[in-house]
Protein backbone atom coordinates (compact mmCIF):
# COMPACT_ATOMS: atom_id res chain seq x y z
CA UNK A 1 0.00 0.00 0.00
CA UNK A 2 2.98 2.12 0.63
CA UNK A 3 4.08 1.68 -2.90
CA UNK A 4 0.21 2.85 -3.98
CA UNK A 5 0.88 5.81 -1.89
CA UNK A 6 4.09 7.42 -3.76
CA UNK A 7 2.58 6.27 -6.74
CA UNK A 8 -0.84 8.81 -5.73
CA UNK A 9 1.89 11.14 -4.75
CA UNK A 10 3.84 10.99 -8.07
CA UNK A 11 0.32 11.67 -9.54
CA UNK A 12 -0.64 14.23 -7.54
CA UNK A 13 2.74 16.28 -7.56
CA UNK A 14 2.31 16.19 -11.56
CA UNK A 15 -1.38 17.20 -11.53
CA UNK A 16 -0.41 20.58 -9.56
CA UNK A 17 2.39 21.26 -12.43
CA UNK A 18 0.06 19.96 -15.64
CA UNK A 19 -3.38 20.44 -14.23
CA UNK A 20 -4.26 18.13 -16.94
CA UNK A 21 -7.25 16.41 -14.98
CA UNK A 22 -8.31 19.60 -12.81
CA UNK A 23 -8.22 22.53 -16.03
CA UNK A 24 -10.87 20.03 -18.19
CA UNK A 25 -12.92 19.07 -14.93
CA UNK A 26 -13.02 22.92 -14.15
CA UNK A 27 -14.59 23.56 -17.48
CA UNK A 28 -16.71 20.87 -17.71
CA UNK A 29 -18.19 22.05 -14.84
CA UNK A 30 -18.48 25.52 -15.75
CA UNK A 31 -19.74 24.73 -18.95
CA UNK A 32 -22.34 22.24 -17.32
CA UNK A 33 -23.86 24.24 -14.62
CA UNK A 34 -23.76 27.36 -17.39
CA UNK A 35 -26.00 25.09 -19.93
CA UNK A 36 -28.18 23.91 -17.49
CA UNK A 37 -28.66 27.56 -16.10
CA UNK A 38 -29.51 28.87 -19.22
CA UNK A 39 -31.73 26.20 -20.37
CA UNK A 40 -33.60 26.45 -17.04
CA UNK A 41 -33.93 30.66 -17.63
CA UNK A 42 -36.98 32.23 -16.03
CA UNK A 43 -38.21 28.79 -14.90
CA UNK A 44 -39.34 28.18 -10.93
CA UNK A 45 -38.36 24.40 -10.80
CA UNK A 46 -38.77 22.38 -8.06
CA UNK A 47 -35.92 20.77 -5.41
CA UNK A 48 -36.16 17.38 -6.51
CA UNK A 49 -35.16 18.41 -10.10
CA UNK A 50 -32.36 20.52 -8.71
CA UNK A 51 -31.37 17.36 -6.75
CA UNK A 52 -31.61 15.52 -10.08
CA UNK A 53 -29.69 17.96 -12.12
CA UNK A 54 -27.00 18.32 -9.37
CA UNK A 55 -26.23 14.59 -10.01
CA UNK A 56 -26.52 14.82 -13.86
CA UNK A 57 -23.32 17.11 -13.40
CA UNK A 58 -21.49 15.35 -10.79
CA UNK A 59 -21.94 11.86 -12.84
CA UNK A 60 -20.32 12.99 -16.22
CA UNK A 61 -18.21 15.48 -14.30
CA UNK A 62 -16.48 12.28 -13.07
CA UNK A 63 -17.08 10.20 -15.87
CA UNK A 64 -15.25 12.89 -17.90
CA UNK A 65 -12.23 12.81 -15.17
CA UNK A 66 -11.83 9.27 -13.75
CA UNK A 67 -10.00 8.43 -17.36
CA UNK A 68 -7.95 11.32 -16.92
CA UNK A 69 -5.15 9.53 -14.48
CA UNK A 70 -4.29 6.81 -17.32
CA UNK A 71 -5.26 8.77 -20.36
CA UNK A 72 -2.79 11.08 -19.40
CA UNK A 73 0.16 8.33 -18.75
CA UNK A 74 -0.75 7.09 -22.21
CA UNK A 75 -0.42 10.43 -24.12
CA UNK A 76 2.91 11.16 -22.76
CA UNK A 77 4.30 7.61 -23.29
CA UNK A 78 5.03 7.08 -19.58
CA UNK A 79 2.97 4.18 -19.25
CA UNK A 80 6.22 1.50 -20.21
CA UNK A 81 7.55 4.12 -17.58
CA UNK A 82 5.33 2.99 -14.83
CA UNK A 83 5.06 -0.63 -15.92
CA UNK A 84 8.79 -0.70 -15.07
CA UNK A 85 8.02 0.65 -11.69
CA UNK A 86 5.59 -0.88 -9.76
CA UNK A 87 3.30 -4.06 -10.68
CA UNK A 88 -0.16 -3.77 -12.26
CA UNK A 89 -1.84 -3.57 -8.51
CA UNK A 90 0.50 -0.78 -7.07
CA UNK A 91 -0.60 1.21 -10.30
CA UNK A 92 -4.14 0.31 -9.85
CA UNK A 93 -4.27 1.57 -6.34
CA UNK A 94 -2.24 4.30 -6.69
CA UNK A 95 -4.55 5.58 -9.66
CA UNK A 96 -7.51 4.66 -7.80
CA UNK A 97 -6.52 6.85 -4.34
CA UNK A 98 -5.73 9.37 -7.02
CA UNK A 99 -9.20 9.13 -8.79
CA UNK A 100 -11.04 9.13 -5.26
CA UNK A 101 -10.07 12.26 -3.91
CA UNK A 102 -10.20 13.69 -7.50
CA UNK A 103 -13.46 13.14 -7.06
CA UNK A 104 -14.28 13.97 -3.97
CA UNK A 105 -12.55 17.64 -4.38
CA UNK A 106 -14.87 17.94 -7.68
CA UNK A 107 -17.97 17.13 -5.57
CA UNK A 108 -17.36 19.38 -3.07
CA UNK A 109 -17.05 22.39 -5.94
CA UNK A 110 -19.55 21.25 -7.66
CA UNK A 111 -22.15 21.33 -5.29
CA UNK A 112 -20.43 24.96 -3.67
CA UNK A 113 -20.80 26.14 -6.91
CA UNK A 114 -24.31 24.87 -7.91
CA UNK A 115 -25.78 26.30 -4.70
CA UNK A 116 -24.14 29.62 -5.70
CA UNK A 117 -25.22 29.82 -8.90
CA UNK A 118 -28.72 28.78 -8.28
CA UNK A 119 -29.23 30.63 -5.37
CA UNK A 120 -27.91 33.98 -7.11
CA UNK A 121 -30.23 33.38 -10.03
CA UNK A 122 -33.34 32.49 -7.53
CA UNK A 123 -32.31 35.64 -5.51
CA UNK A 124 -32.03 37.85 -8.45
CA UNK A 125 -35.64 36.62 -9.73
CA UNK A 126 -37.20 37.11 -6.41
CA UNK A 127 -35.97 40.95 -6.96
CA UNK A 128 -37.70 41.15 -10.43
CA UNK A 129 -34.41 41.95 -12.14
CA UNK A 130 -34.22 39.88 -15.43
CA UNK A 131 -31.27 36.88 -15.82
CA UNK B 1 27.30 -12.15 -6.49
CA UNK B 2 24.23 -14.49 -7.34
CA UNK B 3 23.55 -16.24 -10.58
CA UNK B 4 21.23 -14.27 -12.83
CA UNK B 5 19.55 -16.14 -15.64
CA UNK B 6 17.13 -15.88 -18.13
CA UNK B 7 15.53 -18.56 -20.04
CA UNK B 8 13.38 -17.90 -23.42
CA UNK B 9 11.64 -21.28 -23.88
CA UNK B 10 10.10 -21.50 -27.64
CA UNK B 11 9.20 -17.99 -27.75
CA UNK B 12 7.07 -17.08 -31.20
CA UNK B 13 5.72 -13.63 -31.41
CA UNK B 14 3.18 -13.02 -34.28
CA UNK B 15 1.48 -10.13 -35.22
CA UNK B 16 -1.61 -10.45 -36.75
CA UNK B 17 -0.62 -12.52 -39.53
CA UNK B 18 3.27 -11.34 -39.53
CA UNK B 19 5.61 -14.09 -37.95
CA UNK B 20 8.32 -11.83 -35.76
CA UNK B 21 10.28 -14.58 -34.78
CA UNK B 22 9.16 -18.41 -34.03
CA UNK B 23 10.56 -20.95 -31.67
CA UNK B 24 13.73 -18.83 -30.20
CA UNK B 25 15.23 -21.07 -27.29
CA UNK B 26 18.01 -19.48 -25.67
CA UNK B 27 19.26 -18.86 -22.14
CA UNK B 28 20.99 -15.48 -20.71
CA UNK B 29 23.11 -15.79 -17.98
CA UNK B 30 24.82 -13.15 -15.28
CA UNK B 31 28.38 -12.22 -15.87
CA UNK B 32 28.31 -11.90 -19.45
CA UNK B 33 27.19 -8.93 -21.79
CA UNK B 34 24.54 -10.60 -24.81
CA UNK B 35 23.59 -8.76 -27.85
CA UNK B 36 20.06 -8.76 -29.95
CA UNK B 37 21.21 -8.31 -33.74
CA UNK B 38 18.76 -7.99 -36.80
CA UNK B 39 17.68 -5.35 -39.42
CA UNK B 40 15.37 -2.65 -38.89
CA UNK B 41 11.90 -3.99 -38.16
CA UNK B 42 13.49 -7.43 -37.51
CA UNK B 43 11.74 -7.18 -33.83
CA UNK B 44 15.00 -6.73 -31.45
CA UNK B 45 12.51 -4.17 -29.52
CA UNK B 46 9.59 -7.12 -29.42
CA UNK B 47 12.18 -9.26 -27.89
CA UNK B 48 13.50 -6.95 -25.52
CA UNK B 49 10.03 -6.23 -24.20
CA UNK B 50 8.86 -9.66 -24.14
CA UNK B 51 12.49 -10.39 -21.83
CA UNK B 52 11.71 -7.19 -19.79
CA UNK B 53 8.62 -8.63 -19.43
CA UNK B 54 6.53 -5.36 -21.24
CA UNK B 55 4.55 -7.80 -23.61
CA UNK B 56 4.23 -10.41 -23.87
CA UNK B 57 4.73 -13.33 -26.53
CA UNK B 58 2.13 -15.19 -28.73
CA UNK B 59 3.45 -18.81 -27.62
CA UNK B 60 6.31 -19.79 -25.07
CA UNK B 61 7.53 -18.66 -21.94
CA UNK B 62 9.99 -16.25 -20.26
CA UNK B 63 11.33 -17.02 -17.03
CA UNK B 64 13.51 -14.81 -15.00
CA UNK B 65 15.64 -16.45 -12.36
CA UNK B 66 18.23 -16.04 -9.42
CA UNK B 67 20.29 -18.26 -7.88
CA UNK B 68 18.05 -20.79 -9.72
CA UNK B 69 14.64 -19.36 -7.86
CA UNK B 70 12.15 -18.17 -10.55
CA UNK B 71 11.03 -14.51 -9.93
CA UNK B 72 7.82 -13.88 -10.31
CA UNK B 73 6.05 -11.13 -13.09
CA UNK B 74 5.34 -8.61 -10.34
CA UNK B 75 8.42 -8.69 -8.58
CA UNK B 76 10.53 -8.07 -11.76
CA UNK B 77 10.42 -4.14 -11.36
CA UNK B 78 13.15 -4.01 -8.81
CA UNK B 79 15.52 -6.88 -11.09
CA UNK B 80 15.34 -5.36 -14.32
CA UNK B 81 16.94 -2.00 -15.53
CA UNK B 82 15.55 -1.28 -19.05
CA UNK B 83 16.54 1.75 -21.30
CA UNK B 84 15.08 2.39 -24.75
CA UNK B 85 14.05 5.17 -27.22
CA UNK B 86 10.83 5.36 -26.13
CA UNK B 87 11.17 5.31 -22.76
CA UNK B 88 9.34 8.28 -21.24
CA UNK B 89 10.13 9.88 -18.04
CA UNK B 90 8.36 12.83 -16.51
CA UNK B 91 8.52 15.91 -18.38
CA UNK B 92 7.10 17.81 -15.33
CA UNK B 93 9.97 16.46 -13.08
CA UNK B 94 13.05 17.38 -12.49
CA UNK B 95 15.85 14.85 -12.57
CA UNK B 96 16.05 14.79 -8.45
CA UNK B 97 12.07 14.81 -8.60
CA UNK B 98 12.06 11.78 -11.30
CA UNK B 99 14.41 9.62 -9.01
CA UNK B 100 12.87 10.41 -5.84
CA UNK B 101 9.35 9.24 -7.17
CA UNK B 102 10.96 6.12 -8.81
CA UNK B 103 12.95 5.41 -5.99
CA UNK B 104 8.89 5.30 -3.41
CA UNK B 105 7.55 4.41 -5.84
CA UNK B 106 9.55 1.07 -6.29
CA UNK B 107 8.99 1.04 -2.14
CA UNK B 108 12.73 1.67 -1.70
CA UNK B 109 14.36 4.65 0.71
CA UNK B 110 15.47 7.62 -1.61
CA UNK B 111 19.59 7.18 -1.55
CA UNK B 112 20.68 10.68 -2.03
CA UNK B 113 24.36 10.04 -2.17
CA UNK B 114 23.45 7.32 -4.90
CA UNK B 115 21.15 9.64 -7.25
CA UNK B 116 24.38 11.80 -6.71
CA UNK B 117 26.65 9.60 -7.99
CA UNK B 118 25.22 9.00 -10.69
CA UNK B 119 23.76 12.45 -11.99
CA UNK B 120 27.72 13.22 -11.91
CA UNK B 121 28.83 9.89 -13.67
CA UNK B 122 26.45 10.66 -16.52
CA UNK B 123 27.33 14.48 -16.01
CA UNK B 124 23.45 15.50 -15.38
CA UNK B 125 24.69 17.06 -11.50
CA UNK B 126 24.81 20.40 -12.49
CA UNK B 127 21.31 19.74 -14.34
CA UNK B 128 19.82 17.84 -11.23
CA UNK B 129 17.12 21.19 -10.62
CA UNK B 130 15.98 21.47 -13.96
CA UNK B 131 12.96 20.19 -15.74
CA UNK B 132 13.19 17.38 -17.77
CA UNK B 133 11.23 19.12 -20.95
CA UNK B 134 14.47 21.11 -20.88
CA UNK B 135 17.10 18.57 -21.78
CA UNK B 136 18.32 18.05 -24.73
CA UNK B 137 17.58 14.32 -26.64
CA UNK B 138 20.93 13.42 -25.27
CA UNK B 139 20.56 14.21 -21.46
CA UNK B 140 17.28 12.72 -21.57
CA UNK B 141 18.93 9.52 -22.53
CA UNK B 142 21.66 10.30 -20.22
CA UNK B 143 18.43 10.06 -17.87
CA UNK B 144 17.16 6.83 -18.71
CA UNK B 145 20.79 5.38 -17.54
CA UNK B 146 20.21 6.91 -14.48
CA UNK B 147 16.52 5.67 -14.00
CA UNK B 148 17.68 1.81 -15.05
CA UNK B 149 20.96 1.68 -12.88
CA UNK B 150 19.73 3.97 -9.99
CA UNK B 151 17.75 0.39 -7.89
CA UNK B 152 20.89 -1.62 -8.67
CA UNK B 153 19.16 -3.79 -11.04
CA UNK B 154 20.66 -7.85 -12.09
CA UNK B 155 19.31 -7.68 -15.40
CA UNK B 156 20.17 -4.57 -17.72
CA UNK B 157 18.22 -4.41 -20.81
CA UNK B 158 19.54 -1.93 -23.09
CA UNK B 159 17.78 -1.19 -26.54
CA UNK B 160 19.57 1.00 -29.03
CA UNK B 161 21.57 2.21 -25.90
CA UNK B 162 23.86 4.85 -27.81
CA UNK B 163 21.15 6.88 -29.84
CA UNK B 164 21.43 10.47 -29.26
CA UNK B 165 24.43 10.58 -27.50
CA UNK B 166 27.86 12.28 -28.32
CA UNK B 167 31.37 10.59 -28.16
CA UNK B 168 31.65 10.95 -24.29
CA UNK B 169 28.02 9.91 -23.54
CA UNK B 170 28.39 6.76 -25.46
CA UNK B 171 32.30 6.33 -23.86
CA UNK B 172 30.10 6.32 -20.82
CA UNK B 173 27.70 3.68 -21.67
CA UNK B 174 30.06 1.40 -23.36
CA UNK B 175 32.35 1.98 -19.25
CA UNK B 176 29.27 1.13 -18.00
CA UNK B 177 27.71 -1.95 -19.72
CA UNK B 178 31.61 -3.83 -18.99
CA UNK B 179 31.35 -2.70 -15.27
CA UNK B 180 27.29 -4.84 -15.37
CA UNK B 181 28.51 -7.10 -17.73
CA UNK B 182 30.95 -8.15 -14.75
CA UNK B 183 28.65 -9.37 -12.03
CA UNK B 184 25.24 -8.69 -13.73
CA UNK B 185 23.23 -9.73 -17.07
CA UNK B 186 23.33 -7.41 -19.84
CA UNK B 187 21.57 -7.54 -23.08
CA UNK B 188 22.29 -4.64 -25.98
CA UNK B 189 19.52 -4.67 -28.75
CA UNK B 190 21.13 -2.58 -31.39
CA UNK B 191 22.89 -2.65 -35.09
CA UNK B 192 26.01 -0.41 -33.93
CA UNK B 193 29.03 -2.23 -34.60
CA UNK B 194 30.58 -0.08 -31.57
CA UNK B 195 27.63 -1.99 -29.07
CA UNK B 196 27.65 -5.24 -30.66
CA UNK B 197 31.47 -5.19 -30.15
CA UNK B 198 31.25 -5.62 -26.44
CA UNK B 199 28.89 -8.33 -26.44
CA UNK B 200 30.51 -12.00 -25.48
CA UNK B 201 27.36 -13.72 -27.74
CA UNK B 202 24.79 -12.67 -30.18
CA UNK B 203 21.56 -13.25 -30.94
CA UNK B 204 20.66 -13.53 -34.69
CA UNK B 205 16.65 -12.50 -35.12
CA UNK B 206 17.09 -13.70 -38.38
CA UNK B 207 17.98 -17.52 -37.36
CA UNK B 208 14.47 -17.40 -35.74
CA UNK B 209 12.46 -16.34 -38.59
CA UNK B 210 11.41 -19.79 -40.54
CA UNK B 211 8.39 -21.78 -39.35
Amino acid sequence: MNKAYSLFKKDWHSELRTRYAINALAMFILVTISVILFSIGQERISEYLTGGLLWVVIFFSAMSGLSRAFVSEEERGTTMTLHLLAAPATVFNGKLIFNVLLVFLMNIAITILFILLFCLTLSLFEDGSSF
Amino acid sequence: MDKYAVALENITKTFGRRLIFNKLNYIFSSSNVYGIAGQNGSGKSTLSKIIGGLITPTKGKVIHSEKEKEIIDTKLPNYLGFVSPYLVLYDEFTALENLEHFAHIRGMKYDKERAKYLLQEFSLYERRKDYLKGYSSGMKQRMKFIFALFHKPRILLLDEPTSNLDIAGKDKVYEIIEREGRENLVIIASNEESDLALCGEIVRIEDFKTL
